[in-house]
């Protein structure tokens, strides 16, 4: 069986209650949600980047096969924890211990497996920004090309 | 300008030979780019316009002008979901002329599509014969040929499109399903024809043993032709062979159909060129004749079709066409029927006995070597699952392997005759090709 990863304190050292700075667990829907989806949705490259930095667990969940998911992250240049298929968002909950998970999509299969999977859905169309999707240089959360409009 | 097409629709059986066989040919064909959806925003990647181009590079396969075409036949079922979207409470504006409207966006009519020509110097100015009344490509192509050999016209151009806009597709979402739609698709209508096959596939994975899993090497290859088709939405955006490992984890949409049993919508169009033999003769392409044609509409007995009806309708189907081809199972060549779920292609692979394939061995021969280089080159167009939901591919394979133009697709074994067709079991048309007059 495999083993639960613990989730461990952010490098910045703010910690919080517990002892530690509460650990944020984020999943990526890619389709009409990353910039690199067919078609393409608001959320860039920069901001699942700034997530990662930020101490954020990131990775994606997606009905694109496997393979083709980690071929993306590798095109992004971007190392993510996990990469499952849509209906196996719950075998991400029982890897990872966190203290939310978030899963972002478009569609209300994203909704469904999110709830289903006890995850917080996120609906990328009408979700307000997360604190890391804002630009540090003015503080303003900028979409991808094609804006919100799916 | 009107449509009719006297030995249209052929529904019956013992109607023997057909009476136009060799007499009529396909002499150009011609397609669009291919996307998901379209953006909403890029105006020369529309429906519409994907179709117009469509029409234009089916006149210049055929080595003729727009003026030549003196009949043209389109369909203007809507083949996804509207633009505007008005029945999910989220309506989207439409554009400046042309695109003022549904058309040219999500369906495209006849006058559109005329206008359109026209608009694109490409002016269909000698039309004499106008049909708009077919739901999709399968009956379309027979009419079409119907048309040609009847003398409605002499140089036909046939057009259809499959179209995705921004969305969930097809949903039919709403409070109510009304009318027989509450008995047979109260829970939308993919789900429901999901739920149709679904029923029949276990019907069949009971009575002949073998499971959702053996049709796993059929969709791997149909992934894999797909991505021999240039043009096919997999080879044009998402370049990768599906495995097996990504077939047996798939996601179940209305088990046992998984989400890579079904086709993925897409936008796009196509066209073909119909005319006499006799104007065949001096053209640009070598003819591809066509030898038969028909057509099926099955209602059925209970709010869902059986095995029973399924393979009662495709040994119908099969014996029909063959009929009227003067043909016989061993005289197929390429066979490309549809796939757009993956759980009912055996029917029509079973009924045809293509390759000499039985009721209840598909499974068995799609075990086999069923590539395009191999000795059963079973649907070598790679089909909607290969392509995306265009409903065309196995008409342009088609052609293509008659012609011996298939490329990296092209089999190697004998190619000059080929059977295709679309949609599903109950409802349908098909139609025959050889690059003889006659068997």
């Amino acid at each position: 069986m495999e083993q639960r990863i613990p989730a461990t304190s952010s490098e910045d050292g703010s910690e919080g209650a517990a002892g530690r700075r509460p650990i944020g667990l984020i999943s990526f829907d890619i389709d009409g949600t990353l910039t690199t989806g067919h078609g393409p949705g608001p959320i860039t490259r920069d901001m699942v980047e700034r997530a990662k930095e930020w101490g954020y667990i990131i990775g994606s969940c997606s009905d694109r096969p496997v393979g083709d998911q980690k071929n993306m992250w590798e095109t992004w240049g971007i190392e993510v924890s996990f990469t499952v298929l849509k209906h196996m968002l719950d075998t991400v909950k029982s890897r990872f211990e966190a203290d939310s998970y978030v899963h972002i999509g478009d569609t209300d299969v994203d909704y469904h497996f999110a709830r289903v999977s006890g995850f917080d859905f996120l609906q990328v169309q009408t979700m307000d920004p997360e604190p890391w999707m804002l630009s540090p240089e003015d503080g303003q959360c900028h979409w991808g090309p094609e804006g919100r409009t799916r | 300008m009107t449509s009719s097409a006297g030995g249209f629709p052929r529904y019956a059986e013992g109607m023997g030979l057909w009476e136009h066989r060799g007499k009529v040919a396909v002499v150009g064909y011609g397609y669009s780019a291919i996307d998901r959806r379209w953006d909403g925003v890029s105006m020369d990647r529309t429906l519409g316009a994907f179709q117009i181009a469509a029409m234009q590079n089916a006149i210049e396969d055929a080595g003729l002008t727009a003026a030549d075409i003196d009949g043209f036949m389109c369909s203007e079922a809507m083949a996804g979901d509207t633009w505007a979207q008005e029945d999910r409470g989220d309506p989207r504006p439409y554009f400046d002329p042309p695109y003022d409207s549904e058309d040219g966006l999500s369906l495209t009519s006849a006058d559109w599509l005329i206008a359109g020509m026209a608009r694109e110097g490409t002016p269909l100015s000698n039309l004499q014969w106008i049909d708009r009344n077919e739901l999709a490509i399968g009956q379309e192509t027979g009419k079409a040929a119907q048309a040609v050999g009847d003398g409605m016209a002499n140089v036909l151009l046939m057009t259809y499109n499959m179209g995705n806009v921004p969305g969930r597709y097809k949903l039919e979402e709403g409070a109510y399903s009304e009318g027989a739609r509450k008995w047979s698709a109260p829970w939308g209508w993919m789900t429901s024809a999901m739920m149709q096959h679904a029923f029949v596939f276990m019907q069949y994975c009971t009575k002949y043993g073998g499971s959702h899993d053996d049709l796993a090497p059929f969709v791997l290859n149909q992934r894999r032709n797909g991505l021999l088709t240039p043009w096919g939405y997999y080879a044009q955006h998402e370049p990768y062979q599906i495995t097996l490992e990504d077939y047996l984890t798939q996601r179940y949409i209305c088990w046992p159909n998984g989400l890579l049993d079904s086709d993925r919508p897409v936008n796009h169009a196509f066209a073909m060129i119909f005319t006499t033999a006799e104007r065949a003769k001096d053209m640009k392409q070598k003819p591809i004749y066509v030898l038969s044609h028909v057509q099926a509409s099955h209602p059925t007995k209970t709010t869902m079709a059986t095995l029973e009806d399924h393979e009662a309708w495709t040994d119908s189907l099969a014996r029909r066409l063959y009929e009227g081809a003067g043909a016989r199972p061993e005289d197929l060549d390429i066979f490309n029927p549809y796939d757009g779920f993956a759980t009912f292609t055996q029917s029509y692979l079973e009924g045809f006995q293509w390759h000499g394939v039985k009721r209840g061995e598909a499974f068995d021969f799609y075990a086999g070597d069923i590539r395009v280089e191999g000795p059963h080159p079973f649907n070598s167009s790679g089909g909607n699952l290969g392509c995306g939901r265009t409903r065309t591919a196995m008409y342009t394979d088609s052609i293509e392997q008659l012609r011996g133009t298939a490329g990296d697709r092209q089999v190697t074994v004998r190619a000059e005759t080929a059977a295709m067709g679309q949609v599903t079991p109950g409802g349908n048309g098909h139609i025959f090709l050889s690059v003889h007059p006659q068997i």
